[in-house]
């Protein structure tokens, strides 16, 4: 048996993830509250809303650094944050050219949210929606069927890789142990060469661009407002937050998926088949994140592109960490980030300064998510110490 | 092509292909074998090759670009060390808060220094012939005319292993990341170990994200494209020891290389695929298939002192 080298970061109580757990709504029995409580007695996990808090101080921290940096390089951070502004939120344009933004990215979040909460370290959705997205583009691109049952097949196609392409990682964690952290990570790299490989061999579209056929009609996704970018895709996203939250708050596979997350040894001891539930959530999650690659191709792209952007499966984790693994937070983080997606093109032609400048200020959130617990710890010691200091005199 | 020419530029590539993945893997080992698991290798190796563009662009010599790439990287480290050590954050998040972080911030310092004023040129490192060996037949000048830090990569590794399995300060290191609890009882800072093998770590890749610039003397967006990844899974390839970083290096290096002689030679490859061969052998090996890899025992886990 060969020993991978994270498995434990999830294994026993005390190594509770600080991302990977929490739980937004009610529990549902008695003994999962106390559970619950115990955990947050001991800081583990925080609380709806104290996790809100910390998101939101977590943004503030991000855009002050923000401000530093472009400052320190002579702009005016408050040209970028007003051009980041108007670029999302300004208008009806801004506002389609966010929900475009967010439509995938939400859907990827959920996929990743859902790992989360079982304990599973899903860090290769960007794989999984690669995949998703290649086979949506093929049976697009080849299969031609009637208007609706193309984008169901297509949406099928997607569900069905990533499902498949996460699954291997559930499967080799059940039967091996093998880390899920290493192989989906390691995983979205081989998706990124096998998108290669298919747009530049097998399935290249006529032509000198490397890309799979351009789909068109009934592939691509109705458009919602007429000259935006903004398609069904974002309804598709929204009706998923609702099934989600059912589906984890509200189903007896919802309560095994959270028990596993909060304690493997007691969903052991309940009957839970731990293996089980993890190889189907990774599934799940990759199915997920299969389909945000599906309307992504199918709502914005209208092929898979040589070198695809796999950078959304790590923005949905900084999602899923800023909405606390819960759908209603996904769904905010994921539509805040979206609107700074959006945002940055309008900055790049206001101060030259675009894309990175988010994905630097998205490194700053998460940084500072996982760093919070420690620096409220040290300050409520430092407090602490004062105020027996101050009893003594 | 000649035989000759084949093996010569076979061997030329691979070693040039491997350095950077010997340098990210080594930082690997020793940041993982105190107990730090290390996905920021990608984003260190990053912020040291926009270190060495910077620092050379800035001072017009090797030296600076060398020195702003070591301190960069280094900061990086720093960065994932509190979060990892001090912070006790899960390992994973707080790596990948450190790749997201290096991937935005090397881009837009980029843009915002040199979008307008565009790049100046940067001194690079050309290759250093080793007298004498340099004249062995067909693979000497292969073999030793490299660049500088290629020579220190493959030095670094026997040096790395001595030091970490034969000498006091490396087997604190061991103790730390197998059995914390312990080695805190004997009297080892493991905070502060765990602290210098991050730190070590974000030296090994600021020279390694400096390879990578000297490479092409210029700086793109992500230019290190995955070798910090490919080093991880060097490390776990080669079972946490700095030999078997090495060999998993040159495999992977050499199989790149194989690649694109083929592809020289006319022979049609599906070169995409090619490159997708180390990730998958990774996951081959921490599956368990062939051989066996055995992670630190408390690689990953945040220690916390009760």
């Amino acid at each position: 048996m060969s020993v991978e080298p994270e498995a434990h970061v999830l294994g026993g109580e005390s190594q509770v993830a600080p991302g990977g757990l929490s739980t937004g709504a009610t529990p549902t029995t008695r003994g999962e509250r106390r559970a619950l409580v115990a955990l947050v007695r001991r800081g583990a996990i925080g609380t709806g809303g104290t996790r809100l808090v910390q998101s939101a101080i977590a943004v503030v921290v991000a855009f002050a650094l923000g401000a530093v940096a472009l400052a320190a390089n002579g702009i005016s951070p408050w040209a970028a944050y007003a051009a980041l502004a108007s670029g999302s939120l300004g208008g009806a344009q801004s506002l389609a050219s966010t929900a475009v933004q967010t439509a995938p990215l939400l859907v990827a979040s959920l996929a990743v949210g859902i790992s989360f909460r079982a304990g599973v370290f899903n860090i290769g959705a960007g794989g999984q929606l690669g995949v998703g997205a290649l086979s949506a583009a093929l049976v697009g691109g080849y299969v031609h069927l009637g208007s609706g049952i193309e984008l169901v097949a297509m949406a099928a196609a997607s569900l069905l890789g990533g499902a498949l392409w996460a699954a291997v990682p559930g499967l080799l964690k059940a039967y091996t142990g093998a880390s899920e952290v290493i192989t989906t990570l390691m995983l979205t790299y081989v998706a990124a060469n096998l998108i290669d490989y298919a747009v530049t061999g097998p399935a290249k579209a006529p032509g000198a661009i490397n890309q799979t056929p351009q789909l068109s009609g009934p592939a691509l996704l109705p458009t919602l407002v007429a000259n935006t970018q903004l398609t069904a895709a974002i309804l598709v996203g929204l009706v998923l937050v609702p099934v989600v939250w059912l589906l984890l708050f509200r189903t007896t596979y919802g309560f095994r998926l959270r028990m596993v997350g909060l304690n493997p040894g007691a969903a052991t001891a309940a009957g839970f088949s731990v293996r089980r539930v993890g190889v189907s959530v990774l599934a799940l999650s990759g199915a997920l994140a299969g389909l945000a690659g599906m309307l992504e191709v199918a709502g914005v792209l209208g092929s898979v592109p040589q070198n695809m952007s796999l950078q959304v499966g790590y923005t949905a984790i900084v999602v899923a960490l800023l909405g606390n693994n819960a759908p209603a937070g996904i769904l905010l983080a994921s539509a805040f980030l979206g609107a700074l997606t959006a945002g940055s093109t309008t900055m790049q032609s206001a101060v030259g300064v675009s894309g990175p400048f988010v994905v630097f200020l998205e490194g700053i959130m998460i940084g500072s998510v996982v760093g919070m617990p420690a620096l409220v710890r040290a300050w409520s010691r430092r407090r602490r110490g004062a105020a027996r200091k101050a009893g003594a005199r | 092509m000649s035989a000759e020419a084949v093996v010569t530029s076979g061997i030329a590539t691979t070693l040039e292909l491997s350095t950077p993945i010997v340098f990210g893997g080594l930082g690997g080992v020793l940041s993982e074998r105190s107990g730090v698991l290390n996905i920021a290798l990608e984003g260190m190796l990053l912020i040291g090759a926009f270190g060495y563009f910077a620092g050379a662009a800035a001072t017009g010599s090797v030296f600076g670009g060398l020195a702003v790439a070591v301190a960069s990287a280094t900061a990086s480290a720093l960065l994932l060390a509190w979060l990892a050590v001090h912070a006790g954050a899960d390992q994973v998040i707080a790596g990948m808060a450190v790749n997201l972080l290096a991937s935005g911030l090397t881009d837009f310092l980029y843009q915002a220094i040199y979008g307008f004023a565009g790049t100046p040129p940067v001194p690079g490192m050309g290759a250093v012939g080793i007298p004498l060996l340099d004249r062995i037949p067909v693979v000497g000048a292969s073999l030793f005319e490299q660049s500088l830090l290629t020579y220190v990569a493959f030095l670094a590794v026997p040096a790395v292993s001595f030091w970490l399995f034969r000498t006091r300060a490396g087997l604190h290191v061991l103790a730390v990341g197998e059995r914390p609890e312990a080695a805190d009882a004997a009297g080892l800072g493991v905070f502060k170990i765990r602290y210098l093998a991050v730190l070590a770590s974000g030296v090994a890749c600021g020279l390694g994200g400096a390879f990578i610039l000297t490479q092409v003397n210029s700086f793109s967006s992500d230019m290190t494209a995955g070798v910090g990844y490919i080093a991880l899974a060097a490390v776990i390839f080669g079972n946490w020891r700095p030999r078997g970083v090495l060999v998993a290096a040159l495999l992977f290096g050499a199989f790149e290389a194989l690649q694109s002689i083929l592809q020289s030679l006319g022979l049609s490859v599906p070169y995409d695929l090619f490159l997708a061969v180390p990730y998958l052998v990774t996951i081959v090996a921490v599956s368990g298939f062939v051989g066996r890899v055995r992670a630190p025992q408390a690689d990953g886990i945040p220690y916390v002192r009760n």
